[in-house]
């Protein structure tokens, strides 16, 4: 049973990928592999365990950041959240629509124009019930900048340019509970001040908000929780402060010993 | 125009330089030919697709199996515009029978599906093997020696007409050249039902594969 109370529950999330399907992933490794040790095909395969029992809930109003280093599972947590991957241990309870923002939100049609790729992908990311899509478009292409680049192929766009396109359109309208994967990241300084603001304005109309960055002023400006992401585990969950203070203690300390 | 002109280069290296003479080659060529090169490019365009097409299935809430359709369907409507204008052709100017022509319309949803299912299947399985584009080329260059499309049936010795009949890709291009080459329904109403028949197994074979694969394909890509 969910909790209405809760705009978000994540409850026992676990996640697991066979290691083999990684290291061997052609046909021809599978031949050199399997004659090497033809035992292998009926031992177990080992796992790696992407995240292990994740567990929290989320309040209307809450800005969770979360912190943590290169492959910790951030990004994995926020895909298992907006739907993309579905675990196959845990249950998530969504108690209102989720939109996602990636840094790597360039899935877009090369060979379509901003325009066409922003009719695509606002059919695809907004109701039309809801939402008036063509205004939407139209603020996107305002928003953007890229004014006569607009009707070109995006095969043609540099990253920071595809990042403007993808960006302007999915930070239109605020969501229930929103997702930003290190938004902040990519473009170039002038834009970002601008994307800042207009990100700003989203966080503050969204019921709650999921928010992942290594920049430690973005993480106290926008989040009033952290959870401190380890090998796939929640190991802290506290305020701004005293996260980004255990995260500096632990990893400070890892990285002394390794030196 | 890509079948249109292989087909053209086939005719003329079939039945002038080679000499093949049975009757009607120019249709039997066009009926096998056609329909194969549909099949060829689809499973072709679409075994790297998952693979190719990682950042959209990551980052855009769409079935991922909307991108093996899209592709299966342009294919299809280049394979449809040509047979038909060749159609056209051999029926006003060449002694085709026209009303045969309405009967291909079961066998051409049987080989889309049939198509789209090969294209599931090879798709999912480079999620696991990212080199299996060159052996399904490989495979699909040698079947076309193995199939029924530029020789007949009957000019097959009789020990190997067996095994060379029972190609299940045989079963998807055979009531095209029987509807286009016969004149009565008696002949290919049994090639339709066995097409039918592949279709169905090729489909249940797909689904199972993507029941398998469809949660972990994000994971993969």
């Amino acid at each position: 049973m969910s909790d209405q109370k809760y705009m978000l529950e994540v409850k026992n999330l676990n996640l697991a990928f066979p290691l083999r399907v990684y290291k061997v992933s052609t046909i021809r490794d599978f031949f050199v592999s399997t004659l090497k040790n033809p035992m292998s095909l009926f031992k177990e395969q080992p796992f790696f365990h992407a995240l292990k029992d994740i567990n929290f809930k989320v309040s209307p109003g809450e800005r969770i950041g979360l912190l943590g280093v290169n492959g910790a599972g951030k990004s994995t947590i926020c895909r298992c959240i907006s739907g993309f991957y579905t675990p196959p241990g845990g249950e998530i309870v969504r108690n209102g629509n989720v939109r996602a923002l990636f840094e790597s939100s360039l899935a877009m049609f090369p060979e379509l124009s901003g325009r066409e790729n922003l009719k695509v992908l606002a059919d695809i990311f907004y109701d039309p019930e809801k939402h008036d899509i063509p205004k939407i478009i139209q603020e996107s292409i305002e928003f953007s900048e890229l004014k006569g680049f607009i009707d070109v192929p995006i095969k043609t766009y540099s990253k920071g340019m595809l990042l403007r396109l993808s960006l302007s359109l999915l930070s239109a309208v605020p969501a229930d509970i929103l997702i930003l994967d290190e938004v902040f990241d990519g473009a170039d300084e002038f834009f970002r001040e601008k994307l800042a603001t207009r990100i700003r304005n989203l966080i503050k109309n969204s019921g709650v908000v999921i928010f992942v960055s290594h920049q430690d002023h973005h993480l106290l400006e926008v989040c009033n929780r952290v959870l401190l992401i380890n090998n796939g585990s929640i190991i802290f969950d506290g305020s701004p402060e005293e996260s980004l203070k255990v995260y500096r203690q632990k990893f400070a300390t890892v990285s002394d010993k390794e030196i | 125009m890509n079948p249109i002109l292989t087909y053209a280069v086939q005719v003329f290296a079939f039945t002038t330089i080679f000499q093949v003479r049975f009757p009607n080659y120019a249709v039997y060529l066009l009926a096998g030919l056609f329909p194969w090169m549909f099949i060829v490019q689809s499973v072709d365009m679409c075994t790297g697709i998952f693979v190719n097409s990682g950042s959209i299935i990551k980052n855009i809430p769409m079935p991922p199996l909307l991108l093996v359709y899209v592709q299966v369907l342009d294919n299809f409507i280049n394979f449809f515009c040509a047979f038909l204008l060749i159609i056209i052709y051999n029926v006003f100017f060449k002694s085709l029978n026209g009303l045969n022509v309405l009967y291909i319309v079961i066998p051409t949803i049987s080989l889309l599906l049939a198509t789209t299912s090969m294209s599931i299947f090879f798709s999912l399985l480079n999620v696991r093997f990212r080199d299996l584009k060159f052996v399904v080329s490989f495979i699909f260059s040698l079947l076309f020696y193995m199939t029924p499309i530029f020789y007949n049936i009957a000019q097959v010795p009789e020990h190997f007409r067996k095994f060379i009949g029972n190609n299940p890709l045989y079963f998807l291009l055979k009531p095209f050249q029987l509807i286009l080459l016969s004149d009565g329904s008696e002949f290919f109403v049994k090639s339709i039902i066995q097409s039918c028949v592949v279709s169905f197994i090729l489909m249940g074979f797909a689904l199972l594969c993507w029941k398998k694969m469809k949660k972990m394909l994000v994971f993969y890509v």
